[in-house]
Order: C-alpha cells, then sequence, then structure tokens
C-alpha cells in the first residue's frame, strides 16, 4: 500500500486537483490550530497559577498587622498593631501539633548599604531561618540563615540577587562584610525569590539581631505559618483560631478586618486547582467538538469529492483498480491532507502561542507553550481522523459498480 | 427486469464482429456482461475457458486488466492526466514500474499516430485524438479482446473511419475486437454482424 509509485499517483491527483484539498486543508488546519490554541492558552493559565504559587509555600497561612477601623474597649480607631515575640511563641506552643514551623516578619523598607566603595537603598528585613521554606526563597551562593545565627543573633546576612548585581557588581562577596544601616554584617549567601524586583532588593538577618539592632521594641510585622499536613477545611479553622486569640490580646474589633489581616495560601491554591480543573474541562470539550466537526468536515468533503471523481474512479475499475486499491487512494489522499494540513496548522497555533508570550506579559498567564505530549496526541488524533474521516467515502467508492460510474455523465 | 431473454452466442478468438439493435435491444447489457462490467443472473458466460460468474470485485478486476480491453463512446479518459498517463493506466494496477509503464504507453500511442501529443491533456485534443489515446489505452496490458461500446458515436464520419480503421488494425494483430453500434456503415466494415431485438438475436 505504500509504494512509491502510489505516492506518485496519490499527489498527482492532489496537484493536479488543487481546490478542493485546499479547501479540505483550511478545514483540519483551523481545527487543529484552535486545538493547540487552546491547549496552548490552558496551559498559560495553569501556568501562571503555578508561578503566582511558586513564591510561597502553598501548605502556609501568613498573619499580618495594620491599623485599626473599628474602636473597641475604649480604644479610638487608627491605632497601630503590633504582633511581640510572645505572639509568635504562644502560638507556636499552643498549636505545635498543626504547625510544624514558622516564621516571624519584620522589616525596614529602606535603609542605607554599603559594599566596598558602592552605596544603596534597600530592604532590609528580619526573619527566623524557616522563612527559607515558607517563602520559597532560592539560594544561588552561600547558605540560608540557620538555628546559630538565630541563637546568638549573628550578624550575619543573606543578599537579594538584585542587591548583589546592582550594589556587589557580581564580584566574589561570601564571607565579605557588609555595611547595613552603619552595622557590618557579614554575607552568608544569595538569595532569589521569583522576578519580582521588591522580594530581590531586600536582605534577611535573624529576627533577633533586628530587633536587638534595627528596632527598640520586639515588634514583629507578620507571621508565616506552616501548616504541615492539614486539610484544608482544618486549615480554615485554626485560621479563625489564630485571628480570635491575636483580636483578643490586641484588644482588636472582631469586626475590624483591617487590624490584622490573613492570608490562606490553602484556600487560594484550592480556589486555583478549581479553576485549573475547569480550564482543562473546558478545554477538552471545545477541543473535541472543534476535531468531530472537523472529522464530519473531511468526511462530507471526501464524499463530495468521490461523488465528483465518480467517473474517474469508475474508469480506474474498469481498466484493473481492485476495490482495495480505491480504497487505499482515497484513504491515502485524505490522510496525506489531514497529516500535511494538520501540521500546518499545528505550527501556525504554535508560532501564534509565540507571539502571544512573546507580547503578552500577565501575573496570572504564564508560557503558553503545548508540550511534546500534547502535539503527539494532537498528531495522533490528526491521523486517526483523517483514516475515520476518509473511510465512508472510501468504502462507498469502493462498492460503486463500474457499470453505473461510467454511465454517469 | 429480465433485458436478455436467450442469447447463445459463441465468438472465437481473433474475430472481428458487431453488435447492433435500436435503444432497449439489450445490446449494452450484453456488452456489460460481456466486459465483467455487470452481472447477470441466469445462463452462463465463458471467456478463454474460464467461467465468468459470481466473481468478486477483486477477481473481476483482475480479469478485466489480463483479458479485457475497454473504448468507449464518451472516450472515458482521465482529464487531469496526460495522454500516456492515460495509456499506461492499466499498467498501474498491474505494478508495472513508471519508467517501465511510460516507455510501453510511449510505443503505443506511437503506434496510433499520436507520439507527439503524449505530453497532452485530454482537453487540448480532438475527438478522434482521444479515441485513438484511448484505444492504445485499451491495448496496452496486451488484452485478448478489446471490447469497443459506440466507439465513433460522438466522431464524424471521416474520423469515425480512422478509429474504425485503427481497430481493423488492431484486430488484424490477433485481438478479438467486438464493437457495439448502431451506425450500419461502421457494422458492415467487420467480419459479423449480430443483430439484437427485445433481448434476443435476430441474426448473427
Amino acid at each position: 500500500m505504500f509504494n512509491r509509485d502510489t505516492w506518485i499517483e496519490i499527489l498527482q491527483t492532489i496537484l493536479k486537483n488543487p481546490l478542493r484539498y485546499i479547501l479540505t486543508g483550511i478545514s483540519v488546519a483551523v481545527g487543529i490550530f484552535i486545538l493547540v490554541f487552546l491547549l496552548g492558552i490552558s496551559a498559560g493559565l495553569t501556568n501562571g497559577a503555578a508561578s503566582m504559587f511558586g513564591k510561597i509555600a502553598i501548605n502556609s497561612m501568613s498573619l499580618e498587622t495594620g491599623r485599626t477601623s473599628l474602636s473597641y474597649q475604649g480604644t479610638k480607631p487608627n491605632r497601630r498593631i503590633d504582633f511581640s515575640n510572645y505572639d509568635f511563641t504562644k502560638i507556636k506552643t499552643d498549636h505545635k501539633d498543626e504547625i510544624p514551623f514558622g516564621s516571624a516578619f519584620e522589616r525596614i523598607w529602606g535603609i542605607q548599604m554599603n559594599w566596598e566603595n558602592e552605596s544603596g537603598n534597600y530592604s532590609l528585613a528580619g526573619a527566623n531561618s524557616s522563612i527559607l521554606e515558607l517563602l520559597k526563597l532560592d539560594i544561588l551562593q552561600g547558605r540560608f540563615l540557620n538555628m546559630n545565627d538565630e541563637n546568638e543573633a549573628k550578624k550575619s546576612v543573606v543578599i537579594g540577587v538584585d542587591v548583589y548585581k546592582e550594589l556587589c557588581k557580581e564580584k566574589e562577596v561570601i564571607g565579605t562584610l557588609i555595611n547595613i544601616g552603619g552595622v557590618q554584617f557579614k554575607i552568608v549567601g544569595v538569595f532569589k525569590r521569583g522576578e519580582n524586583r521588591w522580594n530581590n532588593r531586600r536582605c534577611f538577618i535573624p529576627i533577633q539581631t533586628f530587633h536587638k539592632l534595627f528596632s527598640p521594641t520586639d515588634r514583629i510585622d507578620e507571621f508565616y505559618l506552616s501548616t504541615g499536613d492539614l486539610a484544608v477545611s482544618e486549615t480554615v479553622e485554626l485560621e479563625e483560631e489564630l485571628m480570635s486569640f491575636l483580636q483578643t490580646r490586641h484588644k482588636v474589633n472582631p469586626e475590624d478586618d483591617n487590624a490584622i489581616t490573613t492570608n490562606n495560601n490553602n484556600v487560594e491554591n484550592a480556589k486555583y486547582a478549581n479553576i485549573g480543573v475547569g480550564i482543562k474541562a473546558f478545554v477538552f470539550v471545545i477541543g473535541l467538538m472543534t476535531l468531530v466537526s472537523g472529522i464530519i468536515g473531511i468526511s462530507n468533503i471526501m464524499s463530495i469529492v468521490v461523488k465528483e471523481r465518480t467517473r474517474e474512479l469508475g474508469i480506474r475499475k474498469a481498466l484493473g483498480a481492485t476495490p482495495s486499491k480505491i480504497i487505499g487512494l482515497i484513504l491515502q489522499e485524505s490522510l496525506l491532507i489531514t497529516v500535511l494540513s494538520g501540521f500546518l496548522g499545528m505550527i501556525v497555533g504554535i508560532l501564534v502561542l509565540e507571539l502571544v508570550s512573546y507580547f503578552i506579559e500577565l501575573e496570572y498567564f504564564k508560557n503558553p507553550s503545548i508540550d511534546f505530549n500534547s502535539a503527539m496526541i494532537a498528531l495522533f488524533i490528526l491521523t486517526v481522523s483523517g483514516v475515520i474521516s476518509g473511510l465512508v467515502p472510501a468504502v462507498r467508492a469502493a462498492r460503486l459498480r463500474p457499470i453505473v460510474a461510467l454511465r454517469d455523465e | 427486469m429480465q433485458v436478455l431473454k436467450g442469447i447463445d452466442l459463441n465468438i472465437k478468438s481473433g474475430e472481428l464482429v458487431s453488435i447492433m439493435g435500436s435503444s432497449g435491444s439489450g445490446k449494452s447489457t450484453l456488452l456489460n456482461i460481456l466486459g465483467m462490467l455487470d452481472n447477470y443472473d441466469g445462463g452462463s458466460y465463458t471467456l478463454d475457458g474460464k467461467l465468468i460468474k459470481d466473481l468478486s470485485e477483486k477477481k473481476a478486476a483482475i480479469y478485466r486488466s489480463q483479458f479485457l480491453g475497454f473504448v468507449f463512446q464518451s472516450f472515458n479518459l482521465i482529464n487531469f492526466k496526460t495522454a500516456w498517463e492515460n495509456v499506461s493506466l492499466p499498467l498501474y494496477y498491474q505494478k508495472v514500474p513508471r519508467s517501465k509503464r511510460k516507455e510501453l504507453a510511449l510505443q503505443r500511442l506511437e503506434e496510433v499516430g499520436l507520439l507527439d501529443w503524449a505530453e497532452h491533456l485530454p482537453s487540448e485534443m480532438s475527438g478522434g485524438q482521444k479515441q485513438r489515446v484511448a484505444i492504445a489505452r485499451a491495448l496496452i496490458a496486451d488484452p485478448k479482446v478489446i471490447l469497443a461500446d459506440e466507439p465513433t458515436g460522438a466522431l464524424d464520419s471521416v474520423t469515425s473511419m480512422e478509429v474504425l480503421d485503427l481497430l481493423k488494425k488492431v484486430n488484424a494483430s490477433g485481438k478479438t475486437v467486438i464493437i457495439v453500434t448502431h451506425e450500419n456503415e461502421i457494422a458492415a466494415e467487420t467480419e459479423r454482424i449480430i443483430r439484437l431485438k427485445d433481448g434476443r438475436i435476430i441474426s448473427a
């Protein structure tokens, strides 16, 4: 069935009658284009959701201080809330089964830093060593803060990659000294967190050191808490318990949404996971419908082609073509057309996705490409649909009695 | 509906016969049965000692390409193929390689005087030329029998005679030629005239 002569015969038939095959090809190409495009877009949205969570541990929550907006128990609104070491220790001991680890977080938005002859203004954060895991920091050089740094309140610092680039000019930094707000710190590592420049223009020191050197009190801005392997519903309960504990302790009206805010990443992630499933189901249904309509389309056009060629096929039969030869001719023609035009649609789809990803930059939409497997699946579906769509008209053509075909004027 | 009602006919190898009859006489049906293009319900048909009855499509196709060459009134050339490609088509179904097919097709075209037209499409040729291409095609697989259904029906009288001369030449080379026609002057040129009326032979 697959010899050179057969293909010459088929190619000739196709090249000498381009119009009908172009029409068939367009319908297939458009179908596959839509499929590839949809797959790419869905991948883009899924990747976008993943990258939004790539910068924070999914099984974690954070609690953040703000200013009160309601008066409560004799206090006035617009009062600043500060967490303290006591709060942090109390939460960790009271919930030690639910919270495997956590980190306090306190920051100065801008502080003067000097390294060798360079100087600049960067953000400084005090935190516990477990912040590494909670904020999913990537360590590019050296190490992160450790328990030793914490316990001895060492003057160790891990600098952000943008600080490393701008201030240190990417020179050898590990073990060197950096002056932060007038105090000499030893650089122990370089970190990176996503692509966000605010995250990377920051330096981390132990929270203990931070309190000692830069804060008159032991105030804490935020708690980052791991929720271990708690179920989403359990984390919601935990969130409510912690909230009510902190509200009571800091005399915050339970109705006040501004004084203390929480961010439960378990819940957020579950939402995005649902959206992801929804998008996939949507793409699957649309893609399937596109394919089915494509198959029906090709089948229809091939039927018309067979009808149009009744006489030619009759001549072929009169000259000695067996039914299987006729089936082979029609099948291979439709196969060739679907695969070629499908390939075209696929390539155009991939190019368009490339353009889209080049020109569109959105936080929730990233890297809208289709992977090798999806491409192979699309190709397989193409081939199968080519065969299926050619089958019915091919069998009909083979059944054609030559005498009927030749009478066809 | 019964079209043929008792045809007792024996055509010898190498004969040049014509089948005549008005429309509805059953002559086309007879030709179609002879050409294995149509099946029949009763009686028997033997070709070169083989019983041709209830053949599978595949078998019929193989026999057709072995034994028979067709010439039709409306030429039945494939319009997107050149003269030589049309001529060589029967060989394609006998799995002859393309270069060999071309060589043989050009030989046949030379025999019918159309070598210069080998690369032309049917639409560029006159009716007489198209019929000569069709005859070359009928001959290419070296069949035993040439079946010609109204071969001159679409041609003027001068061209008709040219085509008929060609068929006679083919017959002289040893092939059995059966011509279905309603034109007396064509039939008169053949060795034997079989006249059909209402599905019966009235003279043979």
